[in-house]
């Protein structure tokens, strides 16, 4: 044996071994998730997904770089965060949307990050942020949805959730030319396959936001009790009030960007609270709100500004909630 | 239902360190060489170190005691070999530089008088008192000394026994080795438990990948109804005594309090093998079953050691290295420290040695929080652990303790976990020392 040479040990405190996951494969792992929706937007509507993910990824990512120089703050656009974030700007929008506008959407969810101090930080969820600012400054244009191929030309439609909440049928058009049938709004088949609809490019189809579901879940990305306790409140609510139509139910479930937000946006590390405890009341408090918001609001789409409400409560959450410490009868206070 | 299975699957998951066991754990123990020189350090124990009652120049033979214990949360030391003292200095040792009794061994192999005389009927007081001569202590690396243990405060009713043998740290095998290849010496050192402490209830805890341990165990106890095999899922830290007791009992010791406030007493497997050797045959503790391990050790094993041989020595015995170490560990990686001499002897508590390769041991960019809660999901006593980490950081020693700094177990479950890599334990451990510092200073 030649001479054990200890000069040259390290003296780092334990542990000394370190899990193999970094921040930015966690990302990786969202973007993975995400290209399930977005293999499935590609094939509804065309290859002008790509340009729009392009261009929201692309506008993210540079002015992360530009905010971050020009404040004098290290670059952490290699984290991926701000690619995720543009990604699910440009997933949450319509396919007319002007170039543009998507790139505006995701400078302003880089902003709302940035000037809370960055990754982590940000008690607002950006992609929501984003898109919710694009929706007020661009109500009319973004109603405007764009029916998937199929569909003898671009058609003017309407979420589904429009058809439900004006009870005019706006969506007819588009489905008819599309599937030959006759129906004020979509099936709930074509809702859950998200065939034959118009809508935001990567929340139309439910099966493929389950897909992406299990893989978040299956990394132990993401709660899996967190999307469920979303969705669980609005489909009770609307079940109840509704005189348990099981039909109805089944409307505000699948429309609406419910499911899409509940895998991508309620999960979100940096707005939700910290303990499991705290992760139920938010999730349960936003799928409350999201239900109250479509029944009382004249707005369509009560799921971002739900979002955002409990956004507020995440440090009251965090500071009545906090796991109780083994051993002591009470959580600490 | 499903709901709850899956969400409790995922989180053994997630506090699923690496094992990197599989080296050492299906390998027959072998007995190391016995150097010529060996160290005993008189701060083996936790408490209070031992009081030396030989001298330079002092015959000694194989259980001769060298040194005594000095009050109760103390420990006696015996010669491990014959020969004699031949210094009594400051030497390395796993807590650092410290004063240790050096015996020259003269290889006779001489056997000092048992501890009692073979055949002696021995009531409780005395198997109790046996145990404390022996210099038995918690050999699981916690040493703390046995017979203060088994002997618990009156007004306590322990209504159950925990061995355990859930050895969570990465690398280490010798708990494992020992109840594969002494299931039956083991099981006797439980009936003296139950001597000593009458309980109706024994569980042997295990982690559900010892494969080799549960199958020996199984067949020594198949008409046992007392003494109780259960395979935990093997997560870390399963072997925590706070986190045994939960799960097999769904106890948990409040703060500030021991096992026996609610009703049971744990000792590790090695300890009770010990207890074994000393109540039934006499022998004080000499010896202990060790692991040196990792990923720079030409040929890992499991070693039969002699308390106060040098890593040096064992490292001859596994062939030295194959890679270049980057980090030698006393004991495993979430636990251990780090020691930089090969002249550090094992002592009772050294479960392993662990060296790690260079790419290992590098120390990882730390980046900022990203707020995934693993932390929290990990931590075995429900902390919130970057949060006290960083009340720390922002010098709030007030928020940190608020926040139950002083629960934590120093698994270092989570810094291992955390994705961006931030030194959590360490902080959370800095934390704790200034809050006592000041409890102390008020
Ligand atoms: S806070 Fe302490 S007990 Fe909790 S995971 Fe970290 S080291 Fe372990
Ligand atoms: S594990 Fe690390 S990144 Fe995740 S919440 Fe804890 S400290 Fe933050």
């Amino acid at each position: 044996m030649g001479k054990f040479n200890t000069s040259a040990l390290n003296t780092t405190p334990a542990p000394h071994l370190r899990s193999p996951r970094t921040s930015d494969w966690v990302m990786r792992q969202v973007i993975y998730a995400m290209m399930i929706p977005t293999a499935g937007a590609v094939y509804f509507f065309g290859y002008r997904v790509f340009l729009m993910l392009l261009v929201g990824v692309g506008a993210s990512v540079a002015f992360e770089y530009i905010y971050q120089k020009l404040a004098g703050r290290k670059i952490t656009i290699n984290d991926y965060s701000a690619v995720v974030t543009g990604w699910l700007i440009a997933l949450s929008l319509p396919l007319a949307t002007p170039l543009w506008t998507v790139a505006l959407g995701g400078v302003v969810s880089i902003a709302i990050k940035q000037i809370f101090g960055g990754i982590g930080k940000n008690p607002i969820n950006p992609a929501v942020f984003g898109r919710i600012f694009l929706s007020v400054l661009y109500y009319e244009e973004l109603g405007t949805f764009v029916a998937p191929r199929g569909a003898t030309d671009a058609f003017s439609s309407a979420t589904p959730l429009n058809v439900l909440k004006e009870d005019v049928p706006i969506f007819a058009d588009a489905v008819t030319a599309a599937t030959g049938m006759d129906a004020t709004i979509p099936s709930l088949w074509d809702l859950f396959l998200g065939t034959n609809l118009g809508g935001n490019i990567g929340d139309t189809s439910t099966l493929l936001l389950l897909l992406a579901f299990g893989y978040l879940v299956a990394r132990r990305i993401i709660e899996p009790y967190v999307p469920v306790l979303y969705v669980l409140p609005v489909a009770l609510i609307a079940l109840v009030t509704s005189g348990f139509d099981v039909e109805f139910m089944m409307q505000h479930v699948l429309s609406g960007s419910l499911v899409f937000a509940a895998v991508f946006m309620v999960t979100d590390y940096s707005s939700s609270p910290f303990s499991p405890h705290g992760k139920v009341a938010f999730a349960t408090g936003a799928g409350i709100l999201t239900i109250l918001f479509r029944f009382y609001s004249s707005y369509p789409g009560g799921v971002g500004f739900a979002i955002l409400t409990m956004n507020i409560f995440v440090p009251i959450i965090d500071r009545l909630l906090p796991p109780r410490i083994y051993g002591h009868k009470k959580r600490p206070s | 239902m499903f709901l709850i299975v899956f969400k409790i699957k995922r989180k053994q998951e997630g506090a699923n360190t690496v094992e990197r066991k599989d080296r050492t754990e299906h390998k027959q123990s072998e007995i190391a060489s016995v150097p010529e020189k060996l160290v005993f350090p008189l701060s083996m124990q936790i408490g209070a170190p031992s009081n030396p009652v030989v001298e330079v120049g002092d015959k000694v033979k194989v259980g001769t005691l060298i040194a005594e214990n000095q009050g109760m949360i103390s420990a006696n030391i015996h010669s491990s070999v014959s020969g004699e003292v031949v210094e009594i200095t400051d030497h390395p040792t796993a807590k650092g530089e410290g004063p240790c009794i050096i015996i020259k061994n003269d290889y006779q192999d001489e056997e000092d008088a048992p501890l009692f005389t073979e055949g002696e009927k021995l009531d409780r007081e005395q198997k109790l008192d046996i145990i404390g001569k022996a210099g038995i202590v918690g050999m699981g690396g916690a040493t703390f000394p046995t017979n203060v243990k088994l002997n618990p405060p009156k007004d306590k009713e322990i209504d159950t026994i925990i061995i355990n043998g859930a050895e969570c740290e990465p690398y280490a095998t010798a708990d494992d080795r020992l109840m594969a290849e002494h299931a039956k010496e083991l099981i006797e050192g439980i009936r003296v438990l139950l001597e000593i402490i009458p309980v109706k209830t024994v569980y042997i805890g295990i982690e559900d990948n010892m494969h080799d341990a549960a199958d020996a165990l199984k067949k020594e106890l198949a008409n046992e109804d007392v003494i109780k095999l259960v395979e935990l899922p093997s997560m870390y830290p399963q072997g925590s005594e706070k986190t045994l007791i939960k799960n097999l009992l769904g106890r948990e010791v409040p703060p500030g309090k021991l096992p026996a406030d609610v009703g049971a007493v744990v000792t590790n497997v090695g300890t009770t093998f010990a207890i074994y050797q000393a109540v039934r045959h006499g022998k004080p503790m000499t010896s202990r079953l060790t692991t040196i391990s990792g990923e720079s050790i030409k040929n890992p094993k499991n070693l039969w050691v002699r308390i106060g041989t040098t890593i040096e020595s064992l490292l001859e015995d596994c062939e030295g290295f194959e890679s270049d170490p980057g980090k030698m560990i006393h004991g495993g990686p979430m636990m251990g420290s780090p020691l930089t001499s090969g002249r550090v002897p094992i002592t009772k508590g050294t479960t392993h040695i662990t060296f790690l390769n260079k790419a290992d041991s590098a120390v990882p960019e730390r980046s900022p929080c990203i707020r995934c809660s693993e932390c929290l999901n990990v931590c075995p006593v429900s902390l919130q652990p970057i949060m006290i980490s960083n009340a720390y950081e922002s010098g709030d020693i007030e928020e940190a303790e608020r926040l139950g700094a002083l629960d934590c177990i120093d698994c270092g479950a989570c810094s291992y976990i955390c994705p961006s890599k931030i030194p959590i334990l360490d902080n959370i451990q800095k934390a704790k020392k200034e809050i006592r510092s000041n409890k102390e200073g008020a």
